[in-house]
């Protein structure tokens, strides 16, 4: 991209956000937004077994005993405890033992297979952006926020925006060095050329936070707080599809703390979201998917951490839906290789959801699968 | 001394190590003896499974994860790093997709671009031309009497070759002509390719001014041997080792050494490292890097240990995966682009990043004094702007700075 597609990728932030609902005759009547908790969540300890026995002692010192009884087999970790009612209400599903065949444990192949929906061989494109495809979207119908490579969204044709969140904010003292070096004008027309193309895309994304910072009281002034605040903005503005990515799920050692904050951070910030969605009058069309690249090990590791593991729990939230734990209980008692055999297949969750969207999940996935009945 | 050091190293390798820019062997020793070794030796991976047993689409994701496993450590670690640089050259040079073919086949033209790349240019070209996986990527392998395909016989001379403005449509149809014959065989794993008479069109065929029964040999050679692709070669290798734009007469000379040494590369190559425009003003930091050049620069260079599968994962992130171009015509002439660059730079900060057991990458902080850092990253010079403020940073972050700089994104 050269300066002037720069300028034009700009234009493209400004026209996805300046667009208001009141004025929406092109808007998306469905809308999907999907957080990826990257490095793994450990589902066990965020929707906990309480009841089955073994889990204490797979979980000598990491078991949560004190977590928010939600069914009479699952609790939920008490930094969720704004989520509590949700399950009552009918606006959350909690779908458990999700993964994908022959499960690989690296971060990486993982994260492929989600994002691609294709575990047999991953192409070069994601099942969003097949779906956008296959709908024959407009070229910025989705929006990837995050650092990752943004495989979901990917497609033949360019049907999204890329956002980079790590870029808004710039508190570290090693990012106040950069910034100085930033700021210092190069002799090197080349090097000035690499200077001020990184300075004005910075220059736009900090102005898109100011703005967001006016608006959004409802957020937490947290990381996460910030990013959904412009998730929120982004599904106000009319936006079919946003992808983001959350970061620092990948928990070895001294697990409970770091996890007891991931997750409040996480709680708060969705909450607000919902909040915010509700307010705008869109809590019935927006699905929001929460997941996670796999599960984490059921036994504890020697560093009162996790290793990884395979399959996992991911949350569905909309204004309405058929709430309930799906997936079945964890079997703690019979796991493969120490981990957690798959239940539910991840593309069945998939196609519930392209479905809902008005997508044809069969020629998107390249199957079908049979569906949960949750978005109805 | 220390500028000059650092510019040959970042041109042939994407920078030197701490241990490279501080020998005193002259560089002229150095890359003459490159030059000598034509075909280093290399280890090429074991393709075969130790499980047979998984679904044919999972065994091509595991080969092409066993291929790449290869190859990023034989980019790092190549004990003739001209040579590799070339192979890199030449990858750029002759366009094929890894999507296309089957992963042995790539392996396959891996080995054959390893093989000529310090050889002969109509070798070289001869042997990619014939390789399974150019005659499928370019459909050189289904062109035959009767059914012809123009596809490899366009870009041949667009793109690999002459270069547009020497040739004309007539050629191309006259050129697909000559260069049936040529077929693909897949056998389970192992592919091969094979010329069949019965599909080369034998007749008389008028290709570039010359009537003949031409073959698809023919062809080559005529093609290697024409004046516009020496100089296109000296142009292109001279703006990626030199400058950008060589001026006529440099060309021109290059053109000479080329045709003079019956299509040497390696004698390219000498004249191209013994020019004195190679350590001009003109030439220092005239490039952007490529973020290939810019993630296995940074790695060899600050000799930093990785996971192959986040050496990948980063270049899809920065678009520039391996085998990975959109087109025959590669990759983008710019990568000054705001997407690249921002993800450029939260992969500096990934590259120094403490990762622990988790794979990434392993960058070891107590190797280097912040002099070493700005030595092996900057040529030394520290950033004015931020004299006062580095200091006060820890090892890592330093290094994350600076290969973050906008100085540091150019070769």
């Amino acid at each position: 991209m050269h300066r002037r597609q720069f300028l034009a990728w700009l234009g493209g932030v400004a026209a996805v956000l300046a667009v208001t609902p009141a004025q929406g005759s092109q808007r998306a009547s469905r809308q999907l937004v999907v957080i990826d908790l990257v490095g793994g969540n450990d589902s066990l300890n965020t929707f906990i077994p309480y009841r089955d026995p073994q889990y204490l002692k797979l979980r000598p010192s990491l078991a949560i005993t004190d977590g928010i009884p939600l069914t009479d087999r699952v609790a939920l970790h008490p930094a969720l405890s704004s989520w509590q009612s949700w399950m009552e209400e009918g606006s959350l599903a909690i779908v458990q033992n999700v993964h994908y065949p022959q499960p690989s444990l690296s971060h990486f192949r993982s994260r492929d297979v989600w994002q691609s929906g294709e575990p047999k061989q991953i192409g070069g494109s994601g099942w969003l952006g097949r779906y956008l495809e296959s709908i024959q979207a407009p070229t910025q119908a989705g929006v990837f926020l995050g650092e990752e490579y943004p495989l979901a969204m990917m497609g033949a044709g360019t049907h999204y925006l890329h956002l980079a969140p790590n870029l808004l904010g710039q508190s570290s003292l090693r990012d106040q060095v950069l910034q100085q070096l930033y700021q210092q004008p190069q002799a090197s027309p080349l090097a000035e050329e690499v200077r001020r193309t990184v300075i004005e895309s910075q220059r736009a994304l900090a102005q898109l936070r100011q703005d967001l910072e006016r608006n959004q009281q409802i957020y937490p002034k947290t990381d996460v707080g910030s990013q959904l605040a412009l998730v929120g903005r982004l599904l106000r503005g009319g936006v079919p599809i946003v992808y983001t990515t959350v970061g620092g799920w990948d928990t070895h050692a001294r697990q409970g703390q770091r996890h007891q904050f991931l997750l409040s951070r996480l709680g708060e910030g969705v909450t607000a979201l919902r909040q915010d969605l509700e307010q705008a009058g869109l809590g019935k069309q927006v699905t929001i998917l929460i997941y996670s690249e796999f599960g984490r090990r059921p036994t504890e590791n020697g560093n009162a951490g996790t290793d990884h593991g395979t399959a996992g729990a991911l949350m569905l939230m909309r204004g309405s839906l058929k709430s309930g734990v799906y997936g079945g209980d964890p079997a703690l008692d019979s796991l493969v290789n120490g981990n957690l055999p798959m239940q539910i297949d991840f593309r069945q969750v998939y196609s519930e959801i392209l479905t809902w969207l008005g997508g044809n999940p069969e020629s998107i996935l390249g199957e079908s699968f049979q569906p949960l009945g949750i978005l109805i | 001394m220390a500028a000059e050091r650092g510019h040959f190293w970042r041109r042939i390798s994407g920078g030197g190590t701490l241990t490279e820019l501080s020998s005193t062997v002259p560089l002229q020793v150095l890359w003459e003896s490159w030059l000598e070794q034509r075909q280093p030796s290399v280890t090429y991976p074991d393709l075969r499974l130790e499980r047979e047993d998984i679904p044919p689409s999972r065994q091509r994701q595991e080969r092409l994860q066993l291929f790449f496993d290869w190859w990023t450590a034989q980019k790092i670690k190549a004990a003739n790093p001209l040579h590799e640089r070339m192979v890199d050259f030449w990858r750029d040079h002759f366009t094929v997709s890894a999507r296309m073919g089957p992963v042995p086949a790539l392996l396959d033209y891996e080995q054959r671009l390893r093989t000529h790349a310090l050889g002969d240019f109509q070798e070289l070209l001869w042997s990619v031309s014939t390789s399974p996986m150019m005659l499928i990527y370019l459909n050189n392998g289904t062109n035959r009497r009767g059914r012809l395909n123009e596809n490899f016989s366009r870009e041949v001379l667009e793109l690999f070759t002459v270069g547009p403005g020497h040739y004309s449509e007539r050629d191309i149809q006259e050129g697909a002509r000559a260069l049936t014959g040529w077929r693909v065989v897949r056998q389970e794993a192992e592919i091969r390719s094979e010329f069949v008479p019965q599909r080369h069109d034998a007749g008389i065929k008028t290709y570039l001014g010359q009537t003949g029964a031409w073959r698809p040999e023919d062809v080559i050679e005529m093609l290697a041997n024409h004046p516009a692709t020496g100089q296109r070669l000296g142009r292109k290798l001279w703006s990626e080792l030199v400058y950008p734009n060589p001026e006529p007469e440099i060309v021109a000379q290059l053109a000479d050494v080329y045709q003079g040494s019956r299509r040497q590369i390696p004698a390219v190559l000498a004249a191209i490292l013994s020019h004195p425009q190679f350590f001009s003003a003109k030439a220092y930091r005239s490039r952007v890097r490529s973020p290939q050049e810019f993630l296995m620069g940074s790695l060899r260079a600050l000799e930093i240990g990785f996971d192959p599968q986040k050496v990948r994962t980063s270049l899809r992130h920065m678009g520039n995966h391996p085998y990975g171009a959109a087109t025959v015509k590669g990759w983008p002439d710019s990568w000054i682009t705001s997407t690249s660059l921002l993800n450029r730079l939260s992969v500096a900060q990934q590259l120094t990043e403490d990762w622990g057991d988790d794979g990434g990458f392993t960058f070891e902080p107590s190797r280097f004094s912040q002099q070493d850092l700005l030595e092996v990253l900057l040529d030394g010079e520290m950033p004015g702007a931020i004299a006062q403020d580095l200091p006060r940073l820890d090892r890592r972050e330093q290094a994350a700075v600076l290969l973050a700089s906008p100085l540091y994104q150019l070769l």
